[in-house]
């Protein structure tokens, strides 16, 4: 018997779209209906004590009526109908979430269930009965979608096949819903979220197709975490969960797009920020382990849309990024010579740049005059010393002329200055002329020599020993007949010198000469 | 230390290294000038005249050149070794000699 009207039942809910005019026109009258639907269900309590048979009676006449009355039944119409008319896609869930909630006969949730085919059917109708499911018509259909069904799972365990049905769409409103429960409405949050998922995603942050990726995982995540969503939001009210959800999530939207353009404000600290909130809310993460799971994906999915939104800044970012990473890197290098430096000048204990420089110039500046004092000892030590003339002697000739040549050419060119300080500083140091110059002409010294010092340094040098010595070498070295009376001259105790100089080139002489 | 660019570091570290730079504002000029001093003394800036090179360039010339004083002051050495091979050790030459090996 019970079948039957529910057959009914469900024949007229199916001739509902043509029957809804019915309904409506029996709601009008739905007072005594009404009043007779609760007198029965009223009835039925007290009358169980009672005689089977009133009971029966009762039963009977319920049932007479119920098909009648079901869908008529204001209470019941009213949560039906407005549920179908208002949310057309929400109506299996919505109006199976109202059915739940009333006590209701099997029958009646087989009708919901056909119901969520004829969702179609009704196409908006009264809408009068607006109530506060009328805000859930304006909401994202997926989400209250999920919220009724997640919810009708514990309840109804008929319904699990729909919400399995749902989950697909679902998926995105659970998502939002969980965002929503989660509190996270500050761009931070948000952007911390897109950072967890950006962290997987972070290779395909540009391709859009992976939006839908990210959103195919979290299906099936949300699928094992229904129960648990379910549990999460079993609390809270459909209605108000779809309603904070979609105020949420323009929240969201709202504060995705002005911390991406703060974030496109400034370039330097977009890594750092990014970073920053990444590694915030990895922090995050290790708290709430229990959700993790959910959030990752519900993440990963809204982090895929905020990322199409933010490529601009992303780029802008990334610029920054890039310039700083090859500023780091133009340091690191500079770093790295100047590491490389310090090993190469011996017992440099400095570690800041400037007093590295200044030590690396003193330190060159030595080595130059010293490979310059080197140069002139090798070529002129034979003939500085008083033993020269027995060393030349011995030596022969050929080493003072085949020196000659070789050590004119490059001598000629530096020549002229160089014997000029070097002049000057030899007659202040020791007031004696032409000491070191003519032996720095004679020799083959570097071209790169160019201070004055190495010539004062070298003469400090001779200086230790007798004069008459570099003189004689000087003399035999490079000067004609000329510098050697010059020498002799200045230099008493040079009379010893043997002028048997070689023959120097006149020029050389004159150039000597002149400067002098 | 970091040698800082001729830009300004922006974000969130321009605060530390404005503070950092105002103390280090003047080594910064010092290291500019150290390095053209630098630049001067090494012999390929010299012969043309080279516009102020990059830092890590100079750096890395230096660092060659150096290694080339080098190599020219161990020739040098060598050299001077055999001479003093050949002379009298007693002769202030030989003196001179040894004291420029020595250094």
């Amino acid at each position: 018997m019970q079948s039957m009207p529910d057959n009914e039942l469900i024949e007229l809910l199916w001739q509902d779209g043509h029957v809804i005019m019915h309904s409506q026109t029996h709601r009008k009258s739905p007072a005594a209906f009404g009043e007779v639907k609760q007198a029965q269900r009223a009835e039925p309590v007290p009358k169980c004590g009672g005689a089977l048979g009133n009971s029966s009676d009762l039963i009977q006449e319920d049932e007479t009526a119920s098909w009648f009355q079901y869908p008529l039944d204001d209470s019941l119409e009213k949560e039906l109908c407005s549920e179908f008319f208002y949310e057309m896609p929400n109506v299996d869930a919505i109006g199976t979430n109202k059915m739940s909630k009333d006590t209701s006969a099997p029958g009646e949730r087989s009708i919901k269930f056909g119901a969520n085919d004829e969702t179609s059917v009704f196409s908006g109708s009264d809408p009068k009965q607006s109530n506060i499911r009328f805000q859930e018509n304006t909401m994202p259909p997926p989400k209250s979608h999920v919220i009724a069904s997640t919810q009708q799972a514990p309840r109804l365990g008929n319904s699990n096949f729909i919400n399995f049905s749902h989950f697909s769409r679902p998926v995105k409103a659970d998502l939002g819903s969980l965002n929503g429960r989660l509190g996270k409405e500050s761009g931070k949050g948000i952007r911390a979220g897109a950072g967890e998922s950006s962290m997987t995603t972070i290779g395909s942050r540009i391709s859009g197709s992976n939006q839908t990726q990210t959103l195919a995982h979290p299906s099936h995540t949300m699928s094992s975490d229904a129960a648990g969503v379910v549990s999460r939001g079993s609390n809270e009210d459909a209605q108000m969960t779809s309603l904070s959800e979609r105020v949420r999530t323009q929240t969201y939207e709202t504060t995705v797009t002005s911390s991406s353009g703060g974030s496109g404000g400034s370039f330097g600290r977009t890594g750092q920020q990014i970073t920053s909130n990444q590694s915030h809310k990895r922090k995050g993460r290790d708290a709430e382990e229990s959700e993790c799971q959910s959030e990752e994906a519900e993440y990963e999915s809204v982090e895929a849309n905020k990322q199409a939104q933010r490529s601009t800044s992303t780029r802008r970012s990334r610029a920054a990024e890039v310039h700083n990473l090859s500023e780091r890197r133009r340091r690191d290098r500079i770093n790295e010579k100047m590491k490389a430096l310090q090993e190469l000048i011996p017992h440099c204990n400095k570690t800041d740049k400037a007093s590295m420089l200044d030590e690396a110039i003193e330190y060159l500046k030595s080595l130059q005059l010293q490979v310059q004092i080197m140069w002139m000892g090798s070529g002129m030590a034979p003939m500085m010393f008083p033993g020269v003339q027995q060393y030349m002697s011995r030596m022969g000739m050929g080493v003072g002329h085949s020196s000659m040549p070789s050590i004119h050419g490059p001598v000629q060119l530096p020549q002229v200055p160089f014997v000029n300080q070097s002049m000057a500083s030899a007659s202040t140091a020791n007031q004696r002329p032409l000491c070191p110059s003519p032996a720095l002409n004679a020799v083959n010294f570097p071209n790169q020599m160019q201070n004055v010092h190495p010539s004062e340094t070298y003469a400090r040098y001779l200086g230790l020993h007798p004069m008459p010595s570099p003189t004689q070498a000087v003399n035999f070295g490079t000067f004609g007949s000329q510098m050697v009376q010059q020498n002799q001259t200045t230099a008493a105790p040079s009379s010893s010198i043997i002028p048997t100089a070689l023959e120097v080139p006149s020029e050389n002489n004159q150039n000597n000469n002149s400067s002098k | 230390m970091g040698l800082l660019g001729p830009q300004q570091p922006r974000g969130e570290q321009a605060i530390a290294t404005k503070m950092s730079s105002r103390r280090n504002r003047i080594s910064d000029e010092e290291i500019n000038e150290l390095i053209s001093k630098l630049q001067s003394l090494l012999p390929e800036s010299r012969r043309r005249n080279i516009g102020r090179a990059s830092a890590s360039k100079l750096l890395k010339e230096t660092c060659s050149y150096i290694k080339s004083l080098h190599r020219e002051v161990d020739d040098l050495s060598d050299r001077l070794s055999d001479l003093i091979a050949t002379m009298d050790s007693n002769s202030p030459q030989a003196e001179i000699i040894r004291s420029l090996l020595r250094s």
